[in-house]
């Protein structure tokens, strides 16, 4: 079929296009962030690593890079720390994926399709283990395909760092070192084997002394439909016509016998079990479901349609609805917290504040009430400390003060804060924040919506 | 087409519009839910704007719906009174929807006198003919649905590819259950593999399209529902405790009357023929639909009522297959004369389809009474711009419309994040025999005047309400003694709240 002229250009100018539609789709945010006064990171994961960097111990030595960074370079260029690793990675998978022999269509497709999906916006702008993750893998699969055989024996930095970060990014590394490995000379598979052998130490011995993780987070309450589709209301995931087009290619491309399509395919029953698990796994998973939607649409895009007129419409309400869903989730990030008036508080309770009194907050602003007010926090989500948890749901919906009192005193609460976004989720004629009119509180302080109150 | 079939399908449709006139005309009032159109209508006719942001509508409340049904009747409205668009133009519609059938079961059934017969059934559908003096969105979609389901089965050719696009394009702005559509194409799909037929590329390619441009439409529009609402957004937020109303399990006898026993019995046979004998593929696409509604009825996602509708005209259509396949059976036995099944037909149908039509018609629960409308007219003129009234659920869009004052609860759901404790709330102010819970009710919902109508009493089983003293409420209006023709309301005003001492 014969491609429409700007399809051309686009294609031969892809490097440009895709990076300038990257840095609009950031400026955006970053515009708007700026307009309300509002930190960069949203959410609670980059506040959560923020946080630990600053207790850095061999406990989470995973963290020390990060550590690094934060002792060397102002707090205000924090955010660039995940735009350039995110901005490198899309480079290194682009160097990847021609080498791998991806048509120029593919690619731009496919980094167009990741670059305008939520889940990826969200690593871009957050320092998370998604980000780190993507760097390392894609840094590691370059160096495996550089011709000087030093180089390729930097894989081992790569395979010993990415287990540290969670087991199932190891496992993921495993897998994919398995199945790059039966597409190389057996010649050429010595860097990979000791990659290999030092990817399963690191991971036993990270197992074994460090407690890693299975999985980091999760950092907000966790739904499998809305963390997988952006459109409903998620703070991650992808665009319901992402997962359309993902599903048709996967049945599409199910009778194909292209070598290229195994690890996709047999991805699928380690991934889904663990975004099952725990929704943070969207990022793999989201990648597989990117894969297939590019094949789709580039098989549509070379069909030969019986009806042309359908054709031009059918591709452009594909745009159209992708375009519309980032946006969609771009717009919805100002209603995430931290907002301008919650820092406000939480700075004055830094400073104000005796450092041992433990806050209690909601749980998706935990993360961030503990970083800036530099004080313990009653329960975060990745505690995963189910008593904590159950009481945690338990003051957030207290009806009686008899319900609340001892919860609080049992725990050595000092302080309840209440974000602007927790407000608005909260009736004032009932629950908590009728409960706060009662003579043991006592409001600390408030900007805006956004307050503190004092348990005696 | 033979001239004398198209003399009969002109006589049906006229004889289907002149009679849904009649009963429109016969019944006073519009369906309770006509009342929200209406004012959408209005306000686009004043604006040019849909009524996004209501400030009446549960005391203030943003809105989301499709709102092309409403600009093409604001566009009539503007040289014809809204109260005649509104009575006719539906009614025009649903007389045209014969047509389309007729257009259909010929091409199925191969028969012209059966296809008349299809129309014929689907003119008197009691389903459809309920909507008489409804002015709402699904009077459009049935045509629409029906008219991109015949384009689609010519889809090959040019001019019906594009008809086709126009009257998805239309449905898909009028209403979301447009989405049994793109269902029973799915169905059609998954059937044509299981039978092993090659499904026509044109077709596949068409599905497709119209799957993604409703989706895209869908989001367009409900993009803060679905993000609010999450998975949960295909029940719409209705009231958990009036699903069942909304949503009520297909209980067979009722579906059986609403749709008609012949067409029902006739129906069933035809499906049973088309999947395990003849393998049709048109007869398919049908029964993809009659699945596809089925399913969607079965799992309460979409209401009851248009599940229903939409499941008589299909099988009216099917009817025409069955009665081509019982006169071609006949003609071979030589048993009967020529006219003999269409007569004994037109023998059969008038008690089991017509009797039912008009009494569904001039049922008198689904629209309010004169002296109810007089009492929340009253209240346009008697009462504080700002205050807020209580009526029953369905009564809500007759405070807005009627009053133009505050209601505390109707049946636009979306977006309303306390809707079961609202609806609770109003139970509880119809029923609750403690004057301090309704007065703290009242005040929780800053509600002023409470209505009684005949309907609520009828429904509620509710002589009076059980806390009314002469200290709280003022009976400020009451029509019920005034000639009892049927129907009423009473308006009280409470003087009373509550407040903590000092």
């Amino acid at each position: 079929m014969e491609r429409p002229l700007f399809l051309e250009h686009c294609l031969k100018y892809q490097k440009w296009y895709l990076s300038l539609i990257f840095l609009m789709v950031i400026g955006i945010i970053f515009v708007g962030n700026m307009k309300e006064e509002k930190p960069f990171f949203h959410g609670g994961e980059s506040y959560a690593h923020l946080a630990t960097a600053e207790k850095m111990g061999f406990d989470n030595v995973e963290i020390y890079p990060l550590y690094l960074i934060t002792k060397i370079m102002p707090s205000v260029y924090f955010n660039l720390i995940p735009l350039v690793l995110t901005m490198i990675s899309l480079l290194l998978l682009r160097y990847i994926l021609q080498k791998r022999g991806f048509s120029l269509e593919f690619i731009f497709f496919f980094l167009l399709l990741l670059v305008l999906s939520p889940f990826f916006i969200k690593q871009a702008t957050t320092i998370s283990s998604a980000t780190i993750f993507f760097f390392l893998f894609t840094l590691m699969f370059t160096l495996l395909m550089q011709s000087k055989r030093y180089l390729r024996y930097g894989v081992i930095f790569c395979t010993a760092v990415i287990p540290l970060i969670d087991q199932f990014s190891g496992l993921i590394v495993l897998f994919a070192l398995l199945l790059y490995c039966f597409s190389l000379e057996k010649s050429e598979r010595r860097p990979l084997w000791f990659g290999l052998g030092i990817l399963l130490a690191v991971m036993v011995g990270s197992m074994i002394w460090l407690n890693t993780p299975f999985m980091q987070g999760p950092f907000h309450e966790q739904q499998l439909a809305r963390d997988l589709i952006s459109d409903l209301g998620g703070d991650s995931g992808i665009s319901f016509f992402v997962l359309i087009l993902g599903a048709l290619g996967f049945i599409l491309l199910w009778r194909e016998k292209r070598i290229v399509l195994a690890p996709a395919y047999l991805s699928l029953p380690l991934l889904i079990p663990s975004y099952i698990y725990n929704t943070e796994a969207i990022f793999s998973l989201g990648m597989i479901l990117i894969f297939f939607a590019t094949e789709a649409l580039i098989f549509f895009l070379n069909y030969k349609w019986q009806l042309p007129t359908l054709r031009q419409f059918t591709f452009f309400l594909l745009l159209l609805g992708i375009f519309f869903s980032s946006l969609a989730f771009i717009s919805r990030l100002s209603d995430v917290g931290p907002t301008a008036q919650d820092r406000e508080v939480l700075r004055w309770a830094n400073e104000n504040l005796p450092s041992e009194k433990i806050i209690a907050s909601f749980p998706e602003d935990a993360d961030y009430v503990s970083y800036f007010t530099k004080k313990p926090v009653f329960f975060t989500f990745h505690d995963q400390n189910k008593l904590r948890e159950i009481d945690s749901a338990a003051i957030f919906n207290a009806v009686y003060v008899h319900q609340l009192f001892p919860i609080l005193e049992n725990n050595g609460i000092a302080y309840i804060y209440i974000s602007e976004n927790a407000k608005k989720k909260m009736s004032s004629e009932q629950g908590l924040l009728f409960l706060l009119k009662n003579e043991r509180f006592k409001l600390a302080y408030s900007a805006g919506e956004a307050e503190i109150w004092e348990f005696e | 087409m033979e001239r004398k079939t198209a003399y009969w399908l002109i006589a049906i449709v006229l004889i289907t519009f002149i009679s849904r006139l009649t009963f429109a005309l016969l019944v006073p009032n519009f369906s309770y839910d006509s009342y929200f159109h209406l004012r959408q209508v209005e306000h686009i006719e004043e604006t040019g704007l849909p009524l996004f942001s209501d400030p009446l509508s549960y005391g203030g409340r943003d809105l989301t719906f499709l709102p092309l049904f409403h600009y093409l009747m604001a566009l009539f409205a503007l040289i014809i009174p809204l109260k005649i668009v509104a009575t006719i133009l539906p009614n025009v519609f649903l007389s045209l929807l014969p047509v389309i059938v007729f257009l259909i079961s010929r091409d199925i059934s191969k028969s012209e006198e059966g296809a008349l017969f299809a129309a014929l059934l689907t003119g008197f559908l009691p389903i459809l003919f309920a909507t008489a003096n409804s002015f709402s969105t699904e009077t459009l979609l049935m045509p629409l649905l029906f008219l991109t389901i015949y384009s689609f089965l010519h889809i090959s050719e040019k001019k019906y590819l594009y008809t086709y696009i126009i009257t998805f394009l239309i449905s898909s702005l009028t209403s979301p259950v447009t989405f049994l559509l793109i269902m029973g194409f799915i169905i059609y799909i998954l059937l044509s593999i299981l039978e092993s037929k090659k499904i026509n590329k044109a077709e596949i390619e068409v599905i497709l399209f119209s799957f993604l441009f409703f989706v895209w439409i869908q989001f367009l529009f409900f993009k803060r529902f679905f993000a609010q609402e999450g998975l949960s957004f295909i029940w719409q937020n209705v009231p958990k405790a009036i699903m069942a109303q909304y949503f009520p399990t297909i209980s067979l006898p009722q579906a059986v009357v609403l749709v008609s026993i012949v067409p029902f019995l006739a129906g069933i046979y035809v499906v049973y023929r088309a999947l395990f004998q003849l393998h049709n593929t048109r007869a398919f696409l049908l029964i993809s639909f009659v699945i596809s509604t089925s399913l969607l009825a079965w799992f309460r996602l979409i209401p009851f009522q248009i599940s229903l509708m939409f499941f008589g005209v299909v099988l009216a259509i099917l009817f025409a297959t069955f009665y081509e396949e019982m006169r071609q059976y006949l003609a071979k036995t030589k048993f009967v004369k020529k006219n003999w099944l269409a007569f004994s037909m037109i023998l059969l149908l008038i008690p089991t389809m017509f009797l039912p039509a008009a009494l569904s018609a001039v049922r008198s629960e689904t629209t309010p009474t004169n002296k109810e409308v007089l009492a929340f007219q009253w209240l346009a003129t008697h009462t504080p711009e700002d205050a807020g009234v209580l009526a029953l659920l369905e009564e809500g869009h007759l405070i807005t419309y009627y009053s133009s004052r505050r209601n505390m609860i109707d049946d636009q759901f979306r977006l309303i994040k306390d809707v079961n404790s609202r609806f609770e709330d109003v139970n509880v102010l119809y029923h609750t025999t403690f004057q301090t819970q309704a007065i703290g009710l009242l005040d929780k919902y800053d509600v002023q005047y409470i209505v009684l109508t005949s309907h609520a009493q009828e429904t509620e089983n509710l002589e009076k309400f059980r806390y009314l003293t002469k200290k709280c409420f003022d009976l400020v209006y009451n029509n019920f003694e005034e000639n009892y023709d049927g129907g009423g309301a009473q308006i009280y005003q409470n003087h009373c709240t509550i407040r903590e001492l000092k």
